[in-house]
């Protein structure tokens, strides 16, 4: 069972609400992966042409929210959009995001490790999207940040754990949960970061953006216990020669 | 009764003096679900909508949960 702050899950999926064609495919997808948090993000409302309505789905569903500072440029942005999410769906809960660039959307560590010690005073479990960077991972939770969530690769861009061997660093320092956020684009690369020992995933453009998102989603799930399970039993040990598996005994030599 | 104008979104309107933020969600039939108000960036409590009443030259910024990654 996996702790963050005051809460408890039995699912290691995490999900993102974004880039859904529609807000049932998006509810029943949540639902079929398992995840007990979702990610939504803020905006500001066009008075004469409203979105749909995703809250209710998701609020009926019991999925727990994960409210983002996206659009966040800096520390004082994010910090305002903090409280808007905390009013706005009256969690304290909070994914920290602040990436100024949009080519990349690469985060920025200072002023995402400034907000988060700002964020953890004024009462929030601080979640924080950061670069794949041990050192301030670690800063991150010397601030009291709940958990920590390096990415794998660029947001959206489905290219897996590259990131990996900075990821095996933070997850062995690490004393909060370690979720991979971001570039996880197929079911193997969600297995391979939990089999690492990450003990979580956050997963949205490869489900959403999949050909059949409700059973994507369902994949995930299964690659995501698969990969714990494995974790948790311990990987046999890489070596760069051939290791007999069956006796090599010479009785054929002998007929 | 006086009218002033505020601005919502930065859309200009016109309303009466001292109305309450409650009625302008019912007159500009405004969502209420996931919605969080902000009057000249100063966010307003759900529990003091009632009571927040609008004066001359003020903003409001209304934002919405939606769909994020």
């Amino acid at each position: 069972m996996l702790t963050i702050g005051d809460k408890q899950f039995q699912s290691r999926l995490f999900t993102g609400t974004g880039k859904f064609s529609n807000s049932q495919v998006m509810a029943q997808a949540i639902k079929e992966s398992g995840s007990q948090l979702a990610t939504m993000a803020l905006k500001r409302v066009d008075v004469n042409n409203q979105d749909d309505d995703i809250l209710k789905p998701l609020v009926m569903s019991g999925v727990n929210l994960l409210p983002n500072t996206s659009g966040a440029k800096n520390a004082k942005d994010a910090i305002f959009a903090a409280h808007l999410a905390r009013e706005a769906l009256g969690t304290n809960w909070l994914k920290l995001e602040i990436h100024p660039d949009p080519k990349y959307l690469m985060p920025d560590p200072i002023e995402t490790l400034a907000a988060a010690e700002q964020l953890v005073k004024d009462g929030f479990i601080v979640l924080p999207y950061c670069h794949a960077d041990p050192v301030l991972c670690k800063r991150l939770e010397e601030v009291g940040c709940h958990a920590v969530m390096p990415l794998g690769a660029p947001i959206g861009s489905n290219k897996g754990v590259v990131s990996q061997d900075f990821l095996e660093i933070i997850i062995d320092q690490a004393k909060v949960p370690v979720v991979v956020d971001a570039g996880i684009g197929a079911p193997s690369h969600a297995a391979r970061a939990m089999e690492m020992g990450a003990d979580a995933v956050l997963v949205n453009t490869a489900i959403a953006a999949s050909v059949n998102p409700v059973a994507m989603a369902k994949a995930f799930k299964l690659a995501v216990e698969s990969g714990r399970l494995a974790f948790e039993s311990g990987l046999a040990s890489q070596v760069s020669h051939a290791v007999a598996s069956s006796p090599l005994t010479s009785f054929l030599d002998e007929i | 009764m006086n009218s002033i104008q505020i601005t919502i979104n930065d859309q200009v309107e016109h309303v009466a003096d001292q109305i309450s933020l409650v009625h302008i969600i019912e007159l500009f039939s405004l969502p209420e679900l996931g919605c969080v108000f902000a009057i000249n960036n100063e966010i307003i409590p759900r529990s003091k909508w009632h009571e927040t009443r609008l004066n001359n030259g003020d903003s409001i910024s209304l934002f919405q949960a939606i769909a994020g990654g």
